[in-house]
């Protein structure tokens, strides 16, 4: 701890390891910030800014749920798949592509959701019930959710949809993008729910310690099953943000999905086994992605540099999340 | 002295892992205001028999009352509910989370913002906190992370953390073994004086030495069965015996 009295000195060799850890994201992005700034000439501009933020609201999304499996020592690969499934399932039967007459598009937008939750609920009480990793169901997960896309609209795209399904993923209040509105309410709320519920108590305890949180009447499966609830339900609201942001729902929409919003989480300081985390790491990490991504397109450097850049950013983040712990 | 009423009996109690039997048909009774001090070997089954006190394992057989009533403690929940409050051997800490975190783990308080909503009071914890660590008397901030905690430390805010519901019933599995002779005396202060408040102890130890000191009665365990309860002022060699042996001491 830091007494009151010491010098500057005696508080900089107090700094230890974990809060090297600690600040290592948002340094990192400031420094992205500082490179672009100066490198682009366009980098810096509140339309790009917005720009990088639209970009990245959608893995964002996906990204928080994704941070309540992983701060609780889960994690959940069907994200990807479940909002593709939703999304369709959702064009579909606003629609009338699914069953005729259409649905109304807000009761369509419900029943989505709630699919996305019984989804993400279906792998978490299997992984929960009988103590089976989340990385296995949400794999099966994977393969289910997909297969259930292509059956909803026959591998075909939804290509008109009405207005209020392209709302959310399309439209700008006072030109701030929803989508963007959207994903920074998520990350509010998402640490609301952490920071000051019990069920948040709940999953720091469960990913630190699930011996120690069971022994003191914590219910972990409820918790397990909880968090990949939680995410099923935040990948199927992705589903209907993805349908306004591209205009259409397609069955291939979701390539691409699954590796990002995990690769956020971690970039943003969450424990890999969890138990340690907070959702503003997770923006810094989505942030840091899709900052990268669009500074070294204005820079005009290739898609396949990028992917370098990227992979060896995320490898520097892993090093840095197993040493300064 | 007054009339002692049963708090915990607990009958024949088997309890196996697989091909390991860690109790077999074990007794065992607590009155109210008793410190009974559990004695054995590494291996004994001392900490399996008070996981069954504490709803943490459940036996194959054999029945557990409390106060008279035959209790089913399925879960930890249900031991605690009864007045029953544990520090664990390994001492159950989320290593991640605040000394506050910890206390409250499991029974968070909340207030209703807008009458509805559920919110942490995370005021309220703090400070009741600060009021157990006091009680148990250590220096430690309650925003302290676990982590960052001596084994001592960590020791006496699991033992705390038992103060928090003011239970009748107080199990301490190894309670000095991570610490300091000075730090054991500490504890042992803190026994007596929970004693006083009238809260019934069960003291689990192999240092018998320790337990001696404080117990009205220990009950010694050998391999996994009884080997007999010994007032608090029996000859070493007779506790020692059944210990390793258990079986009295033998004369010549
Ligand atoms: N979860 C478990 N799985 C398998 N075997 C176990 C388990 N817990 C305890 N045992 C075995 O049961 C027996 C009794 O263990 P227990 O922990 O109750 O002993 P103890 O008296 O508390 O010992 P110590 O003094 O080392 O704490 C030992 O042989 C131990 O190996
Ligand atoms: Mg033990």
């Amino acid at each position: 701890m830091i007494e009151g009295n010491q010098s500057i000195g005696e508080r900089f060799a107090n700094i230890d390891s974990s809060s090297i850890g600690r600040h290592a994201p948002i340094v990192g992005l400031i420094g992205m910030y500082a490179l672009f700034g100066i490198y682009t000439e366009n980098f810096l501009t509140v339309s790009n800014q917005i720009n990088v933020l639209n970009q990245s609201a959608i893995i964002g999304v996906l990204a928080i749920g994704m941070s309540f499996a992983i701060f609780c020592g889960e994690i959940d690969l069907s994200v990807a798949e479940i909002m593709q499934f939703v999304g369709l399932l959702i064009a579909a039967l606003a629609t009338g592509m699914l069953m005729w007459p259409q649905l109304p598009p807000l009761v369509a937008i419900i029943i989505g959701l709630l699919v996305g939750v019984g989804l993400g609920g279906v792998s978490g009480y299997i992984t929960s019930r009988f103590d089976v990793p989340s990385f296995m169901t949400t794999l099966a997960m994977l393969f289910l959710a997909s297969g259930f896309g292509l059956i909803t609209t026959n591998s075909r795209p939804v290509l008109s949809l009405p207005g209020e399904l392209v709302f959310f993923g399309g439209e700008s209040i006072l030109s701030v993008p929803v989508l963007v509105i959207v994903f920074i309410a998520c990350i509010v709320l998402g640490q609301l729910i952490l920071s000051y519920t019990r069920f948040g108590q709940h999953v720091y305890a469960v990913g630190g310690n699930r011996e120690a949180a069971a022994r003191m009447g914590v219910n972990v499966m409820r918790i397990r099953m909880g968090v990949i609830m939680i995410s099923g339900g935040f990948a199927a609201l992705a589903g209907l943000l993805m349908l306004g942001r591209i205009g259409s729902a397609t069955p291939t929409m979701g390539v691409g999905y699954l590796l990002p919003p995990i690769a956020a989480v971690v970039l943003g300081g969450a424990d890999l086994f969890g138990g340690e985390g907070h959702m503003y790491g997770t923006l810094i990490g989505v942030l840091i992605l899709a900052v990268l991504s669009n500074g070294l397109n204005l820079m005009g450097v290739s898609t396949e540099a990028q992917l370098v850049a990227q992979g060896i950013i995320l490898m520097l983040a892993v090093i840095a999340n197993v040493m300064f712990r | 002295m007054p009339d002692r009423e049963v708090l915990i009996t607990a009958e024949d109690i088997t309890v196996t892992y697989g091909e390991v039997t860690a109790l077999d048909g074990v007794d065992f009774r607590l009155n109210s205001q008793e410190i009974v001090g559990l004695v054995g070997d590494n291996g004994a089954g001392k900490s399996t028999l008070i996981k069954c006190l504490s709803g943490v394992t459940q036996p194959d057989s054999g029945e557990i009352r409390i106060k008279g009533e035959a209790a089913n403690l399925s879960n930890p929940r249900d031991a605690k509910d009864k007045g029953i409050e544990t520090a664990f051997q390994d001492l159950a800490l989320a290593d991640n989370m605040t000394v506050t975190q910890n206390i409250f783990l499991g029974r968070e308080e909340v207030q209703h913002v807008g009458g509805i909503l559920p919110f942490l009071d995370k005021g309220k914890m703090k400070q009741r906190t600060e009021e157990l660590l006091d009680r148990v008397n250590i220096d430690i901030s309650p925003d302290e992370k676990v982590k960052n905690l001596s084994g001592g430390e960590r020791q006496l805010v699991a033992i705390s953390r038992t103060l928090l519901s003011d239970p009748d019933i107080v199990i301490l599995d190894e309670p000095t073994s991570a610490l300091s002779v000075e730090g054991a005396e500490q504890v042992i202060d803190l026994i007596e004086g929970l004693r006083e408040q009238g809260i019934s102890i069960i003291l689990i130890s192999h240092n018998f030495e320790i337990v001696k000191r404080v117990v009205d009665r220990m009950q010694i365990l050998y391999q996994g069965t009884n080997a007999g309860v010994l007032p608090s002022d029996a000859e070493r060699d007779e506790i020692v015996s059944r210990m390793v042996a258990g079986q009295p001491q033998q004369t010549a």
